[in-house]
């Protein structure tokens, strides 16, 4: 583990640790290790059905994993529901776009902020034009993610693009302590691509970034550390210009691609 | 307006547009009774409105709490000689409590199966009342309920054995529900019930847990059928088994999708429709129930925002002055 090695354990965000999710005699991912740090962009690459997408619902809570453990900023969240995680500091993006189509982009991204506060997740008297704090959030948000002229517009309505962004936007409106990105440049536009990687890059400042991206020009230019998967199993990990120096890598992924 | 469901300043105009309706009820309606059924029903639809058109929840169970409302009511008269105000807190909270049992099973399915689960809840609540005929008077229904009068302190304070004082008791829940509901639905709480409908996943991915607000929702929908079934057992004066039967839920469910689920006020449109149009259409031939069919259908087809979406669109076109253009400009779409 190239990475753990040279940090603190105080410095891990997200450690997984022997992680394993069996269907019947089928592994989709088998023993799988890591440590992600504090501000840090942590890619994983691997061809399709590497085992990526199942990690990332293990990890956030979409499923449970056969064996293994996750800890969450020293806390252990292996069992623990998908909203109580979201709650925790963990926020995702989906592979396949996963936002509310009927709602504006504003109610989108309010919708998310509201969550952070248990009170007014429950509040049914208050008027919810008048969450201050939440929609204050929102709009800062927007703006972060260039969507302050879409605000008003019904988000089944934007481009994907502008989806893929406000799923992001939506994302860090819980203020998470690590962002977990799945695809997030999925059948993005150039100047989109573009826009997504400076987002990336400036969110690394303020919080742990975890992504699963098949574009690899782009993990080689914002990722610290990349892990390679293949077959359910960690190929290599280590910074991007040693593992794209890894023959065995070359060879069975960024070589076929 | 906000997608959430109404903003402030539209909520006040449909509660004032509720008022007026309430006060014109029985003006222009036959009976003062038809006038009565009609505000009881229009609760009933409120409830099945928060389920149907908040959460997207198509529950059949919404005759389980109508029915436990009445017995709950029905009971604390005949068994207890209870006022109304007891009576109709017994069945809020019976209503609220069956809701809660309900709710914790049906909604952690979705779809079909979440529809399937309620229709078995109704039907076994049904054969529960029919077999427990020492307490719900089984097929003979349970007789007696008086409607005792409204008093504080020994102090009569409104006498429900006529028909109007008991209306103007009706009327004045119905506005009161009316009112609690379109402040719930421009809430927070009442903002995640819709993005539940839109986005489940996403919903708990952002940090819910929709199950709870699905709960809650129910608990929220079954205290106000509930307080309608009671309201119904005093109008009738007796409570009938058909009060829990399945039909009474379809019945509550056709008033609310005929109305329109895009506003709270489709369930007023919806209930004194249905309950107008049985009256009318009772007289003119036995089985009219076929002809509601018949106006349901084409509502499904023609309009499927309900009734509550024909008048926006009038009252859309009157604003812009669509209405009264030369035919050639009448076409011109109303949106944008």
């Amino acid at each position: 583990m190239t990475t753990e090695s040279s940090a603190a354990p105080r410095d891990v965000v997200l450690r997984v640790d022997g992680l394993s999710k069996r269907y019947g005699q089928f592994a989709a991912i088998k023993n799988v290790s890591f440590a992600v740090h504090k501000s840090t962009v942590h890619a994983f690459i691997g061809p399709n059905g590497a085992g990526k997408t199942t990690l990332f619902h293990c990890i956030t809570g979409i499923l449970r994993p056969t064996s293994g453990s996750i800890t969450l900023n020293g806390s252990e969240i292996t069992h623990l529901q998908a909203n109580l995680r979201s709650r925790m500091g963990l926020g995702r993006s989906f592979q396949i776009t996963s936002i509310f189509p009927a709602l504006s982009v504003f109610e989108n991204v309010r919708l998310a902020a509201q969550a952070r506060s248990w009170l007014r997740a429950f509040d049914f008297l208050s008027d919810v034009s008048r969450l201050h704090k939440s929609s204050s959030k929102t709009e800062e948000l927007l703006v972060k993610l260039n969507l302050q002229g879409s605000s008003g517009d019904i988000a089944g309505t934007l481009s994907h693009g502008q989806q893929r962004r406000l799923e992001v936007a939506m994302a860090l409106a819980g203020d998470p302590s690590i962002l977990l990105l799945d695809e997030p440049t999925a059948g993005m536009g150039v100047d989109d691509i573009e826009h997504m990687a400076q987002l990336i890059r400036s969110l690394a400042a303020e919080i742990t970034v975890v992504l699963v991206e098949h574009n690899i020009p782009l993990i080689l230019s914002v990722s610290d550390v990349v892990t390679v998967m293949n077959y359910g199993e960690v190929l290599t990990q280590g910074p991007p210009s040693m593992v794209t120096a890894d023959e065995k890598v070359r060879e069975r992924y960024l070589g076929a691609a | 307006m906000s997608r959430y469901g109404t903003n402030c300043a539209q909520s006040t105009r449909e509660i004032l547009g509720l008022i007026a309706t309430v006060a014109l009820l029985p003006a222009v309606l036959p009976s003062v009774s038809l006038a009565t059924e009609c505000v009881i029903f229009v609760i009933a639809t409120l409830g099945c409105n928060l389920l149907l058109g908040r959460v997207g929840l198509l529950s059949f169970g919404q005759g389980i709490f109508f029915g436990a409302g009445s017995y709950a009511t029905g009971l604390a008269i005949v068994r207890l000689g209870a006022g109304p105000v007891f009576s109709l807190s017994a069945a809020l909270l019976l209503g609220s409590m069956v809701a809660a049992l309900i709710g914790s099973l049906a909604a952690r399915r979705r779809g079909v199966y979440f529809i399937m689960l309620t229709l078995a809840f109704t039907q076994m609540c049904y054969f529960l009342a029919f077999g427990m005929s020492g307490v719900t008077g089984g097929d003979n229904g349970l007789l007696g309920v008086s409607r005792p009068p409204l008093s504080f302190l020994g102090t009569t304070l409104l006498p429900l054995d006529s028909d109007l004082s008991f209306y103007a008791l009706c009327s004045i829940i119905c506005v009161a529900v009316y009112a609690l509901l379109a402040r719930v639905t421009g809430s927070p709480f009442g903002a995640v019930l819709v993005a539940i409908r839109e986005n489940e996943s996403r919903t708990f991915a952002v940090g819910y847990n929709p199950l709870a607000y699905k709960i809650l929702a129910f608990v929220l929908s079954g205290m106000v059928t509930a307080v309608a079934g009671g309201l119904y057992a005093m109008f009738l004066r007796f409570v009938p088994l058909s009060n829990i039967d399945i039909s009474m839920s379809e019945r509550i469910l056709i008033m609310t999708m005929l109305g329109g689920v895009g506003s709270l006020f489709g369930g007023v449109i919806g209930a004194v429709t249905v309950v107008v149009l049985s009256h009318l259409l009772s007289d003119l031939w036995s089985r009219w129930i076929l002809l509601l069919g018949l106006v349901l259908i084409v509502v499904a087809v023609c309009l499927p925002g309900g009734l509550w979406s024909a008048l926006q669109w009038i009252a859309t076109a009157l604003r812009r002055g669509v209405i009264g253009m030369s035919p050639r400009r009448a076409h011109l779409p109303l949106e944008k």
